[in-house]
């Protein structure tokens, strides 16, 4: 890693304060207006403009803004072109179809980072702490005992739980640790027009994406020295993340030196560079199914020194596919008899079996009643307004204003199954409209949210704005919950595009928190002397 | 460690060494034929060398000439450097090797270092899939070569410098020596067949082929290192006792060797005389033998068949590794 990366700070040295000529008469930002208008974001809030008609900035985003207009659009394009080059060498990409054909891509990174400051994320980090403590009791609930108080109080309608895919009745009154069912969280925050946040989703399975996290702050290091230099303890880093997860998933075991590992799909999951990489950071095993074996109802790994029990599993696989005694039997991914073992409480897993009934995203809609249940509070940060075709009153009103609504499937993910309503044809919506009627449950919809849009370069045109989310991470551990201040903001790289996910096109940015409410100016760069000196 | 990771790390090693040898072997030899005589000539007939009888000695040496054969026919140079360097549909191609090297690094690549990593995959990306292989073989392939030879040796390096000394390091280790070893002794093999017309009759004096030696030695890396070690000159002899029997030469099959046992003795921890496994054992004895031998016995044995033997063996030890520590 280091290779490149030298390479590119003796660049950032060499080149950086050199102003360039093409500066004075071509400015990054000049098709800023024009596209906002052009792409229909004009009703969305802007991250880093005030007022989009003059490109007056934020005041946590203007030194960011004189940064990029002091490096002009020549050195900027340059130090994209290297950041790309050191994600391929680095193998930072995810996998389009298998290695025959050599289709790697790297996950497109938009250079200019998102800033929030203080005060905006400590708003999100206590709605974040009681949604996910609420989230977590609701399952501690559901899978303690056969007849859930939040049930028999009729908060959540019984059916709905009963039918959800990924309710796991079998595994009512399994030991869970410290009654943490949610370990690893990653919810999906989207800032409206008036520049409220809002709860999106509810990812309390296996979210992916925090290791872009990382590696995004690392390569904007790189890229943005000066303004990091002047900015020390400003910016508040992420790096603590695996050094904390690596405490939980230890916690989870009884045994003085438990052994754990991360269990993955193999190299051609889409997220292996992910696997692999948070393995090597907690310094724990990368094991694959066939790794993995059970005898008399405890885990053992396949060592060169025999077997090795395993105490503690972060699997990155799903419930499914985990046990093919249990879920479905075709499954190779999986360890046979791996639930036996979990049952029994010989082995841990991270997240524990059946959270998905949580964020299912039919329950979604009654998470505000779960936080007022659990937490005897309103919720900090509010839902989207969302429809459910389970309410009959609801399901007419959806069906009546399919032009207006986000439709989305309960169990899909990843951007799949959904209807955008103002985008979709007649067809399209009709289609739509059948299926909702034939499974009721399966169906939600929300008004369309006009994303808040952020700044992202594009190759050829310059700076232009885009639609983004937030998905921060959430631990939990024996001794609480810790947030990674930021988290993956994801972009929506196409033209007009509200869709963020990565198999759909979707990019990512780095996010600073601020410990204040706005940056410093960048240092003045060394002259050439200084640094040969 | 887990056994499937283990076997990731022994092939990435065996993969590498096998890239880089191939690699030199075709380097050095397509230079060497650039001076060779023309076929048919007076000078050929007494030199018992020429560009095509070189080129066959490097499909010897890898073991493949049927399927190349089969799919080329007759031997042409820039044929033969496609199907050594180039081809992907060869399984030991240099390309092959390190795209091999870099689908076992992927599966190790939480073990390894991020700069090991990053090595293999760029080798990877740049290597394998940016180059114009026709421009290539129709101007000189040196640098290509080169490059790959280069950044084996970046990687080995980074090991060395970065990798924590234990079991994952000796696997590696174990793969890139013991690939080593079976190398040099089919390279000896081949290039001394080729050298002696075939009969393995050193002519030593005024008959002898200074420059066909010379090209042997650098075939291995082995050329200056010898001259330090062998001030009088170049003779046969010599030259397989540098490469086959040497205690101190990093490429010779004996330090080789030497160097696969004491990773095996590294990873079970034994010590002394006693091995712990078959592997120990088989390595333990050929180093031993490879240890008290000298160039005389290696004659007497007949040079051709203990070469030979040696390739078995390392197979053996292969076998006997990943029936102790790979299999699942």
């Amino acid at each position: 890693m280091e290779l490149s990366v030298l390479a590119m700070w003796h660049t950032e040295i060499a080149f950086s304060e050199k102003p360039t000529q093409n500066s004075t008469h071509m400015n990054l930002f000049d098709v800023y207006r024009e596209v906002q208008k052009r792409g229909g974001y004009s009703g969305a809030y802007d991250e880093m403009f005030e007022q989009v008609e003059t490109l007056t900035p934020r005041p946590h985003y203007k030194a960011l803004l004189d940064r990029i207009n002091t490096l002009g659009e020549d050195e900027f394009r340059r130090r994209v072109s290297l950041a790309d080059a050191t994600l391929m060498n680095q193998g930072i990409t995810f996998t389009v179809y298998g290695d025959a054909q050599g289709t790697e891509r790297t996950f497109p990174v938009d250079l200019i980072p998102r800033i929030v400051p203080a005060d905006e994320w400590k708003h999100i980090e206590r709605g974040l702490t009681q949604r996910i403590h609420a989230l977590n009791a609701f399952l501690h609930d559901l899978y303690h005992s056969e007849n859930p108080k939040i049930l028999q109080d009729n908060i959540v309608p019984r059916d709905l739980i009963e039918s959800a895919v990924h309710y796991r009745r079998a595994f009512i009154g399994c030991p869970v640790p410290h009654n943490v069912h949610v370990h690893i969280c990653g919810t999906d925050l989207i800032r409206g027009a008036d520049g409220r946040w809002l709860v999106l989703e509810d990812n309390l399975r296996t979210p992916s994406g925090v290791s872009y996290v990382l590696e995004n702050r690392l390569l904007l290091t790189r890229i943005f020295p000066q303004l990091f230099a002047s900015n020390r303890s400003l910016i508040r880093p992420v790096d603590h993340y695996t050094t904390c997860l690596l405490a939980n998933l230890r916690a989870l075991s009884r045994r003085p030196h438990p052994t754990v590992v991360l269990l993955t799909p193999g190299v051609y999951n889409s997220a292996y560079f992910e696997h692999a990489f948070l393995a090597q950071q907690m310094g724990i095993e990368l094991v694959q199914g066939a790794d993995l074996f059970v005898d008399n109802d405890v885990v053992y790994m396949r060592t060169t020194r025999g077997p090795q029990q395993v105490d503690v599993i972060y699997r990155r696989i799903d419930d499914d596919f985990l046990d093919p005694e249990v879920f479905r039997p075709e499954s190779a991914l999986g360890v046979r008899g791996l639930m036996r073992a979990y049952a029994k409480g010989n082995v841990a897993l991270a997240n524990t079996i059946g959270t998905g009934v949580a964020d299912d995203k039919v329950i979604y809609r009654y998470v505000p009643e779960i936080i007022r249940y659990y937490m005897g509070e309103e919720a900090i940060l509010p839902n989207v307004p969302t429809y459910c075709s389970w309410e009959d009153s609801e399901r007419d009103y959806m069906l009546a204003n399919l032009e207006t609504l986000v439709v989305k499937a309960a169990n899909e993910s990843g951007g799949y199954g959904m209807l955008i309503g103002p985008q979709a044809t007649v067809a399209e919506r009709a289609e739509f409209a059948e299926r909702i009627q034939a499974n009721p449950r399966n169906y939600l919809a929300q008004p369309v949210i006009e994303l808040s849009t952020a700044p992202c370069y594009q190759e050829g045109s310059g700076i232009v704005p885009r639609r983004v989310d937030l998905r921060p991470y959430i631990l939990t551990g024996p001794e609480g919950m810790t947030i990674i201040p930021g988290g993956l903001t994801r972009v929506a790289l196409k033209e007009g595009s509200y869709v963020v996910n990565s198999s759909q096109g979707g990019g990512s940015k780095d996010t600073w928190v601020l410990t204040s409410s706005t940056l410093r100016p960048a240092a003045p760069a060394p002259r050439s002397n200084d640094v040969i000196a | 460690m887990l056994s499937r990771e283990a076997d990731a790390l022994f092939w990435m090693g065996r993969y590498l060494e096998r890239a880089e040898a191939t690699a030199r072997l075709v380097d050095v030899q397509y230079h060497a034929a650039l001076e060779s005589p023309q076929e048919g000539t007076a000078e050929t007939n007494l030199l018992m060398r020429d560009a095509h009888t070189l080129w066959q000695s490097i499909l010897e040496i890898s073991g493949d000439e049927l399927i190349f054969r089969a799919r080329y026919g007759d031997i042409h140079e820039p044929d033969l450097i496609r199907f050594m360097v180039f081809d992907p549909d060869h399984p030991n191609s240099v390309v092959s090797c390190i795209r091999a090297a870099r689908r076992n690094a992927q599966h190790v690549r939480e073990i390894i270092s991020s700069e090991m990593w990053e090595t293999v995959n760029r080798a990877y990306l740049e290597l394998t899939l940016n180059w114009d292989v026709e421009k290539m073989l129709a101007t000189s392939p040196h640098t290509f070569l080169l490059d790959i030879r280069n950044r084996c040796h970046l990687f080995y390096g980074l090991a060395e410098r970065t990798m924590l000394i234990g079991d994952a390091y000796h696997f590696v280790k174990t793969g890139i020596f013991l690939e080593r070893a079976d190398q040099v002794s089919r390279l000896t093999d081949v290039l001394v067949r080729g050298l002696t017309g075939g009969d393995y009759v050193l002519d030593e004096g005024e008959h002898m082929d200074t420059h066909g030696w010379i090209a042997c030695l650098k075939s291995a890396s082995a050329f200056e290192a010898f001259r330090k070690m062998y001030r009088g000159g170049i003779t046969p002899d010599h030259v397989l006792s540098f490469l086959i029997l040497d205690w101190d030469y990093p490429s010779s099959v004996h330090h080789a060797v030497s160097q696969v046992e004491r990773c095996l003795r590294n990873i079970s921890g034994s010590t002394g005389r006693r091995y712990e496994n078959n592997a120990e054992r088989l390595a333990g004895r050929l180093h031993s033998d490879l240890s008290f031998l000298t160039v005389a016995d290696l004659h007497e044995a007949g040079l051709h068949l203990f070469l030979e033997q040696i390739q078995e063996r390392c197979w053996e030890i292969g076998d006997a590794i990943t029936a102790r520590y790979l299999k699942r």
